[in-house]
């Protein structure tokens, strides 16, 4: 351009002051509308050096005239919409308005301030009601490369997002709903105090409000209040990673007799907004607790049914003592020279009849019904009055008893009556399960009660066939049996009274080859 | 016909050597006195193998025991007495009549079975019942019977 310049100078030099001046005008206009078909060009270079950079977007951007809605430029990756066949057209046709005219949420006027410069970006989204797409939306008024003030949308397509916010709103609703009509009450706890409950739980333990210190159970039975403090703790100082127990819970915050429910309950800790929140989910279950009393009850007295052929056998003997006796006393009663036999009758009279007693009381206390009367006692006295009922039923089994009592066991809490149902089941589960040995084959049964560093444990260990592979799993589940006759509510009941004394029934590895359960049971706190 | 009344029973069994096995002591003690009262002899033992022991040295022409035992229970001692002397006449006593126990002692020749409580009366018949079919088939009883 210098040398071209440098050249029309020489020229114009040569040729003369009227035709040079004709011709450097010439020259110059060329020269301005070179110069502008260059910066056109540059700038239209730089548009689309930027348009390229939304090629990668999910969207697209598009340029339109502010006063004609003529689309001058657009680019993206969201075809259909940001098709290069649009331009030219309208951008209202494009928005899917159906108008005939801009669209009523057409941005033009705004984009523009009070002075009529571009103000600052215009960012919304919508849904563009042709291809049901979202889209978040940036305009702003910018100089067009020919000067002019045009607007300029970048439009990230935001359909996914809006979804996944759709279905977790839908599913936050979900959950409450479910939460909210939920038949188990649920409630959160964040240090002590409750944050939610729902409607049911409410029921159960009466709207409380926030600053309620749960954590003095005033709600809960005073018997259960022990074990109810000891489970939260454990979940409190995450001992355990949940904690399930039943108690008995005072409903509505009243705390009279006619308020009082059984709950099963369930706590958790769990994150919740991000704080250490404990989840409790309770339910009503005074109804399964009643029928699970009467389902214990009768499961004692079949206990006592298996029991009942020795039981005969120990009232006929003292019986038969009588009936031959008083034959012998009708013989001598009168004969002074027979006084000394006659006494030695009387004497033995009572003694039949004390033994028959015993039985009778034996078997009086077993079937007494009763609520759980935990006491603090040797787990030994329950074992050995198990044994005195099962005595005659294990002989008439041929059963070879091997007993080895620990002699100083530290007390437990115990409800004997319920712990001697529980051996008694032991007991004559194994003398059941030796019955169908060879007759030849020897018979072993062997009760050992140890001390433990926290407990004591009860070890029933037999020679029999033990337990077929597969049924140790299934043993303590509910009507789960291996006999023809049996009902398989025994060791399920078994393994409930157990877990109520906060101890365990479970089967461990004998050492007479046959089946062996180990019962552990806590020390009771002096 | 012999035996029409318990005086003619005892005057038989006054001439038998009885033997009772029974672990129950108020049966033991009330049964030997009733014995001894009616002048007979009845020996008794309180376990299968101290009845062993005296059959070993000693005759019996009845032999009453208990079915239920401790250690050696009341068949498997008649299942023994069988061999040694197998004259002997044989009562079971037991308190509860279970079908096995009671083929296993027809196979034995269980002559009575007793079942529990035990009134004098059932022995009574029993013994009865035992000299009666014995008689019939001439069967050596002690002198003077």
């Amino acid at each position: 351009m210098t040398a071209g310049l440098l050249l029309a100078l020489l020229l114009g030099g040569g040729l003369g002051a009227g035709g040079a001046g004709w011709y450097f005008r010439r020259l110059l206009r060329r020269e301005r509308r070179e110069k502008q078909r260059q910066m056109e060009a540059a700038l239209r270079r730089q548009v689309d050096e930027v348009f390229a950079v939304f090629q990668a977007i999910d969207g697209g951007v598009y340029v339109a005239d502010m006063d004609t809605h003529e689309i001058l430029a657009l680019t993206g990756r969201d075809r259909g919409s940001f098709d290069a066949s649009v331009v030219g057209g309208k951008c209202y046709e494009q928005a899917g308005a159906g108008r005939p005219g801009p669209c009523l949420f057409c941005t033009n006027r705004i984009l523009l301030d009070t002075a009529g410069q571009p103000g600052p970006p215009v960012i919304r989204e919508f849904r563009n009601p042709w291809n049901n797409a979202w889209y978040l939306a940036i305009g702003r008024a910018i100089h067009w490369f020919d000067g002019r003030l045009v607007r300029m949308e970048i439009a990230i397509n935001i359909t996914e997002r809006k979804r996944a916010e759709e279905a977790l709103r839908r599913s936050e609703q979900n959950f409450r709903e479910l939460v909210e009509n939920s038949l188990v009450g649920i409630m959160l706890i964040q240090d002590g105090e409750i944050i939610f409950q729902n409607p049911e739980q409410q029921r159960l333990l009466g709207r409380l409000p926030r600053s309620f210190n749960l954590e003095e159970f005033t709600a809960v039975h005073p018997e259960d209040r022990g074990k109810v403090r000891e489970s939260y703790r454990k979940i409190s100082v995450g001992l355990a990673p949940q904690v399930d127990l039943d108690f008995r819970l005072y409903t509505g915050g009243r705390l009279d007799d006619t308020a009082l429910v059984w709950v099963y309950c369930r706590a958790r800790p769990i994150d919740f907004q991000g704080r250490k929140t404990v989840l409790i989910s309770m339910m009503e279950i005074t109804r399964i607790k009643e029928l699970e009393r009467l389902l214990r009850l009768q499961d004692r007295m079949s206990s006592l049914g298996r029991v009942a052929a020795g039981i005969a056998h120990e009232i006929r003997n003292p019986l038969s003592g009588i009936n031959i006796s008083l034959a012998t006393l009708r013989q001598i009663y009168d004969q002074p020279q027979h006084r000394g036999k006659v006494e030695d009758i009387f004497r033995r009279l009572a003694t039949a009849s004390g033994k028959i007693e015993a039985v009778v009381k034996r078997v009086m206390d077993f079937s007494k019904p009763g609520q759980l009367h935990p006491r603090a006692m040797s787990l030994n006295e329950p074992v050995s009055e198990a044994l005195e009922l099962a005595g005659v039923f294990l002989s008439k089994h041929r059963i070879g008893l091997e007993v080895e009592l620990a002699p100083s066991l530290p007390p437990c809490r115990l409800d004997p009556g319920q712990i001697e149902q529980v051996v008694l089941n032991l007991l004559t589960n194994s003398a059941e399960a030796m019955e169908n040995l060879p007759r030849e084959a020897v018979r072993r049964l062997k009760i050992t009660t140890r001390v433990l560093a926290d407990g004591v444990e009860l070890l029933v260990d037999d020679s029999g066939p033990g337990l077929a592979p597969g049924v140790q799993e299934k043993i303590m589940d509910p009507f789960f049996t291996t006999k023809p006759e049996g009902t398989g509510i025994g060791l399920n009941i078994s393994h409930r009274i157990i877990n109520d004394h906060g101890g365990s029934l479970e089967t461990c590895a004998g050492k007479l080859g046959g089946a062996c359960f180990r019962i552990y049971l806590p020390a009771s706190a002096v | 016909m012999l035996l029409q009344n318990r005086d003619d029973l005892f005057a038989v069994l006054r001439q038998l050597n009885l033997l009772l096995v029974e672990d129950d002591e108020l049966i033991r003690d009330s049964l030997e006195l009733f014995f001894a009262n009616e002048g007979c002899r009845l020996e008794v033992q309180a376990s299968a193998e101290e009845g062993l022991q005296l059959v070993r040295v000693r005759d019996f022409d009845v032999v009453i025991t208990d079915f239920r035992l401790p250690g050696m229970s009341g068949l498997d001692f008649l299942r023994v007495l069988q061999d040694m002397q197998p004259e002997a006449q044989k009562i079971l006593l037991t308190a509860y009549m279970d079908e096995e126990v009671l083929a296993e002692a027809f196979r034995l020749g269980v002559h009575e079975f007793i079942e529990k409580p035990i009134a004098t009366e059932d022995i009574e018949e029993a013994l009865s019942r035992l000299i009666r079919r014995r008689r019939p088939d001439k069967q050596p009883l002690p002198e003077g019977v």
